[in-house]
């Protein structure tokens, strides 16, 4: 009876989770292998394994990384989307509808404009920060504090009284331009080395990722992933009101600055290693819900997943759509993000 | 058992609740009656924790309440609000929120089979794997209290949680929080805004106006006089030919 039906709703949601989990491998291995394989097979794999080897380096210095990075990138702006959404009580909320990407890539140019100029006299403060984390470093971690900074206005917004969903979203588009203008005013006064570097920045583009800078996105994205897991319950609850998820032992003040804390960490960081990838934080979360349901400890993962799966998308879709031009993932996503999202506000009924 | 402790409330440069004091006992319906602003909601709040007091307490058993640790409160005292925000949760998966303060890592067996008495007692079994954004306004507040229920609270607050009903669903909802009441031998506080429904489902009244009781106690509080200061309007309490009480203005 209800405990058969319930079961049976349970597992036609957790297939649909599966079915798209298995999709990854299969694009990924076609992402991989694609154009390598060609007569031989056979001899494919073999040179796969030596280490010289034409096809080992394309597939593990050129495509793995680029893969990993699309995986990780996606599935922490899916992640970090889904959380802003669930703890703002707000749909439209995102990495980059927030300003919260556009915070972090203005933070990147920041450091990029400075670390340049730098070079040259170690006794700056900025001299001192390069010679200390490199370059790379210095980027990620002023990209992390703009990105934080705007979560703080957020938060600080979404705790007036007055702040309504729309409110916050209005700040979020407020701060954007803000940090746009900003990157702009840089631009204009970089020089040509500089600039490009910027310029590229404002769009993500997936075949920036090394390893050493996987790894370390992997090391900011599994806790994240861990922490909004294990915290999945309460989000449920703040969907009944905070009041009552209060009254449910769900200490709210905390948990949304937490959650919102982490997802600007995430963002960061992927902002700071591929620059911004717009819309995927935005779309895949509705695209979950639209699979799944509401219950967050199934869209999590699903939503972890759906960011992969449409990173990835984008990034083989703007390598085949100009060919031989690869247009980078972030102009694709920016493109095919919006139709996308006007579809999910306005197309048909709600399945 | 539940009781105020001389419990003051103030926002800022706002007095609103000043040297209360009163008991709740398990078993028993709870109804605080006054009118819009006098500072209902607030002492909800304070009962559920999630204001502090000024000045006073209020103390649960022996334990000053608002010291005591969220996750615990939790599962004691469950909490129904007026409107409940639409989500696409399911039923049951709302219902299973009610767990939340006895959850580990993942939700158990036991857990679904509360949840589903739970259902079933209040016959919602039907509705159960809709999203409640699809539920009508009593639907809606039917599965408020399952969920609290499914809390297995001891104390059961709801404020104004039928004023946005009309007359049968008001009914069925006051029928169902005075049998669980009486069962669960719960102590239950509701705030309501509808004389005839308090008189008819109310055991225990607080008046409150301009930041005190006016008076408590069982139906005899409930006077012309009492009302009429309470609401400010001229209000009669009539007795019908059954014996129930009625108000008119």
């Amino acid at each position: 009876m209800l405990a058969v039906a319930y079961q049976r709703y349970r597992r036609s949601r957790l297939r649909r989770l599966w079915l798209l989990l298995t999709l990854l491998p299969l694009l990924a291995a076609l992402i991989l292998f694609s154009g390598l394989v060609g007569d031989n097979p056979d001899l494919f794999w073999r040179q796969l394994q030596i280490n010289d080897a034409l096809p080992h380096l394309i597939v593990w210095q050129i495509r793995m990384p680029r893969l990993l990075g699309a995986l990780l990138a996606g599935g922490g702006l899916g992640l970090a989307g889904l959380v802003l959404q669930v703890v703002l009580k707000n749909p439209l909320a995102a990495p980059t509808t927030l300003g919260i990407a556009q915070g972090a890539a203005f933070g990147a140019a920041l450091a990029i404009t400075l670390a340049g100029r730098a070079e040259e006299d170690l006794n700056t403060l900025t001299g001192f920060l390069v010679a200390l984390g490199g370059h790379a470093n210095l980027i990620a971690g002023s990209a992390f504090v703009f990105s934080l900074l705007t979560t703080l206005v957020i938060v600080f917004l979404g705790r007036l009284r007055r702040a309504g969903p729309e409110t916050i979203i209005l700040a979020g588009v407020a701060l954007s331009s803000l940090f746009l203008a900003g990157t702009t005013f840089l631009q204009y006064f970089a020089d040509d080395t500089r600039l490009a570097m910027i310029v590229h920045w404002t769009f993500g583009d997936l075949s920036r990722g090394s390893w050493p800078e996987l790894i370390r996105l992997a090391l900011v994205i599994v806790p994240a992933a861990l922490y909004f897991f294990s915290c999945r319950f309460s989000y449920n609850a703040l969907a009944a009101g905070d009041e009552v998820a209060f009254s449910l032992g769900v200490n709210v003040t905390r948990l949304r600055l937490i959650s919102m804390l982490a997802a600007a960490l995430v963002t960061a960081m992927i902002v700071a290693f591929f620059g911004i990838l717009g819309f995927v934080g935005l779309v895949a979360p509705h695209m979950s819900r639209r699979l799944v349901g509401a219950d967050n400890s199934l869209l999590l993962p699903l939503s972890m997943v759906m960011g992969s799966l449409v990173l990835l998308g984008a990034d083989l879709f703007g390598s085949l759509v100009l060919d031989p031009v690869a247009l980078p993932a972030g102009v694709v996503t920016a493109f095919l993000g919006t139709p996308v999202f006007l579809l999910l506000l306005f197309g048909g009924d709600r399945g | 058992m539940i009781r105020l402790d001389n419990l003051s409330f103030a926002y800022p440069q706002q007095p609103v609740l000043s040297g209360l004091t009163a008991v709740f006992t398990p078993g028993r319906l709870h109804v605080v009656l006054g009118g819009n602003g006098v500072g209902k909601t607030t002492l909800i709040g304070l009962l559920a924790g999630r204001l502090k007091p000024a000045r006073g307490c209020v103390r649960l058993s022996e334990n000053i309440l608002h010291t005591l640790p969220v996750e615990i409160l939790a599962r004691r005292l469950a909490l129904v609000t007026q409107r409940q925000p639409l989500t696409e949760l399911t039923v049951i998966d709302y219902l299973l929120l009610g767990r939340k303060p006895y959850l580990g890592w993942r939700v158990g067996a036991a857990d679904r089979e509360v949840v589903f008495m739970v259902l079933r007692e209040l016959a919602l079994e039907p509705l159960a794997l809709r999203p409640l954004s699809r539920l009508s306004g009593g639907e809606l507040q039917k599965c408020a209290i399952a969920r609290a229920l499914v809390q297995q609270p001891k104390i059961l607050l709801l404020d104004e949680a039928t004023s946005n009903l009309d007359l049968k669903n008001q009914l069925a909802m006051m029928d169902i929080i005075r049998r669980e009441t009486r069962e669960r031998s719960l102590v239950t506080i509701i705030t309501l805004h509808d004389l005839n429904l308090a008189l008819r489902f109310g055991d225990h009244f607080f008046l409150l106006k301009d930041q005190r009781f006016l008076a408590q106690g069982d139906r005899s509080v409930l006077t012309d006089d009492n009302l009429s200061r309470l609401y400010e309007v001229n209000i009669r309490v009539f007795k019908d030919v059954e014996g129930n009480l009625s108000v008119v203005v």
